[in-house]
């Protein structure tokens, strides 16, 4: 048998141990799975997806690909625990039982990660609110999937104008988190 | 950078196939962050598998396109469902899902990453104590997959060391950097901790070996520069203490930080030459710290 499209991935796991086979074989489980990977990771650890989805497929192999029934949850698996496992450090908290597998990944990310461009964007939204408090009820209008022509006529103004101070507002918004990030940076 | 909401369709109709986008592409975070900062979001209520309950199997087939408009609008009035939703279709989603377009950064990342992680796979093989320690551990089972692994890693290094590259494990014949941390053979493991952060200056230094002025260039050459901070991350470090070990893969972490926002820049079409200043402050930086190091 040689590596293909169709080769499950325990079938390409198991070409890895053949020098013959194993480009092609990581090849096919590599386009397999990084991109889903990448996604998953950087909702969740955004500055650091990168480098914990490599180390999850430096895993893998220091593993000897035993995750090979269901590869795509072990690599998910390995960058949670890592990311969190990394953020705890970086924030001094005890390390007892990071290293245990989480019930929900998303439960257990998502409060740690956005905490900062949260915190930006919703300052954001304050200034906005107060000194632009017409653009401010377009987005609040957009937010709630509120259909355009109905805000529009909702807030007393024409469509054009509503599209208008859409565009206007959130280049503001962008504008602001960004420069707030700047701000924020440490060197 | 532009908020994730702005990319958002007017026309409700397209509103599904553009989560469904969202939720394989690169910025769901940014997009749960914009909705719970900016709009005013509801807490979910009940699980994920509740709300969608018989619907699941549709939308693994078809996206969210197959629940009806009013849970579809829950979903995203409610962020902290995306993220178990995101994490649902890429476990246990269908061909639907790997159809859909993936944003040219997710796969540019892609491949640079898959250049470095070959690019690590042969010394854990070939070092014979781990797997020595691995297989009294661990039993036969694991022999199997690492002795062939230590065999061929053996290979890549003869070969390597004959001026080959074994063209199977490189993603490309230009996706080997010649330069930096990313180079083969950069990071010493037997030296001594002066020495290493020696060799990690010198490293550094090499960035400015050249000086790209166009886009593109500037824009490969950094991306090796960035590849080569992978490798610091996720690499063991054996001369280093522990602490030491920890402190660089912070920093490696933040300069890292620092070429992506100026990857970033020159994708959104900033003046190169002002990145590459930028870029060289970051270095002079990295250098400096590296330098300061030796003999602490």
């Amino acid at each position: 048998m040689t590596p293909a499209a169709e080769s499950s991935d325990a079938q390409l796991a198991g070409m890895l141990a053949d020098p013959a086979q194993q480009g092609e074989a990581f090849r096919l489980l590599y386009e397999r799975h990084a991109a889903p990977l990448l996604a998953f990771a950087t909702s969740r650890f955004r500055h650091r997806a990168e480098d914990l989805c490599q180390n999850a497929w430096l895993e893998a192999f220091r593993h000897g690909w035993k995750p090979a029934d269901n590869v795509r949850a072990w690599l998910f698996r390995v960058v949670t625990n890592r990311g969190i496992s990394d953020i705890r450090k970086e924030r001094s908290v005890s390390l007892a039982g990071v290293e245990e597998p989480v019930a929900s990944t998303a439960d257990a990310a998502e409060p740690l990660i956005h905490a900062e461009r949260l915190g930006r964007l919703k300052l954001c939204r304050e200034k906005l609110r107060q000194q632009k408090p017409d653009y401010y009820a377009v987005i609040q209008a957009v937010m709630a999937e509120e259909l355009p022509a109905a805000a529009a006529a909702r807030l007393g103004i024409s469509r054009a104008n509503f599209d208008q101070r859409k565009s206007r507002a959130l280049d503001a918004l962008a504008r602001c988190a960004g420069s707030e990030a700047r701000g924020s940076d440490h060197p | 950078m532009t908020l994730a909401i702005a990319t958002m369709p007017d026309d409700p109709q397209a509103r599904s196939r553009w989560l469904d986008e969202q939720l394989v592409g690169d910025r769901l975070g940014d997009l749960v962050d914009e909705l719970m900062a900016l709009g005013q979001p509801q807490t979910a209520r009940g699980s994920l598998a509740e709300l969608i309950g018989k619907y699941r199997k549709e939308l693994l087939a078809r996206g969210t396109g197959a629940l009806p408009e009013p849970m579809r609008r829950q979903v995203l009035q409610a962020p902290d469902y995306l993220l178990e939703l995101q994490e649902l279709v890429l476990l246990e989603g269908g061909p639907y899902w790997n159809s859909l377009p993936r944003p040219n950064r997710l796969t540019n990342i892609v491949e640079r990453s898959r250049a470095a992680i070959l690019a690590q796979i042969p010394p854990p093989f070939a070092d014979p104590e781990p797997i020595h320690t691995a297989g009294r551990h661990r039993g036969r089972g694991i022999l199997q997959w690492i002795i062939p692994f230590a065999v061929a890693a053996s290979v890549v290094l003869v070969l390597w060391g004959a001026g080959w590259w074994w063209p199977q494990w490189s993603a490309s014949p230009e996706g080997a950097v010649a330069w930096g941390w990313a180079k083969p053979g950069a990071l010493p493991q037997t030296a001594s901790a002066d020495d290493y952060y020696a060799t990690l200056a010198a490293g550094g230094q090499q960035w400015f070996a050249t000086r790209p002025d166009d886009r593109v260039s500037l824009a490969r050459r950094l991306s090796e520069l960035r590849q080569g901070c992978s490798i610091l991350i996720i690499s063991d470090h054996p001369p280093l203490s522990a602490e030491q070990s920890r402190e660089l893969k912070d920093r490696c972490r933040k300069w890292a930080g620092q070429f992506d926002a100026a990857l970033a820049k020159l994708e959104a079409g900033e003046d190169p030459i002002q990145v590459r200043t930028e870029v060289d402050a970051t270095v002079e930086k990295l250098v400096g710290y590296l330098n300061s190091q030796r003999h602490v």
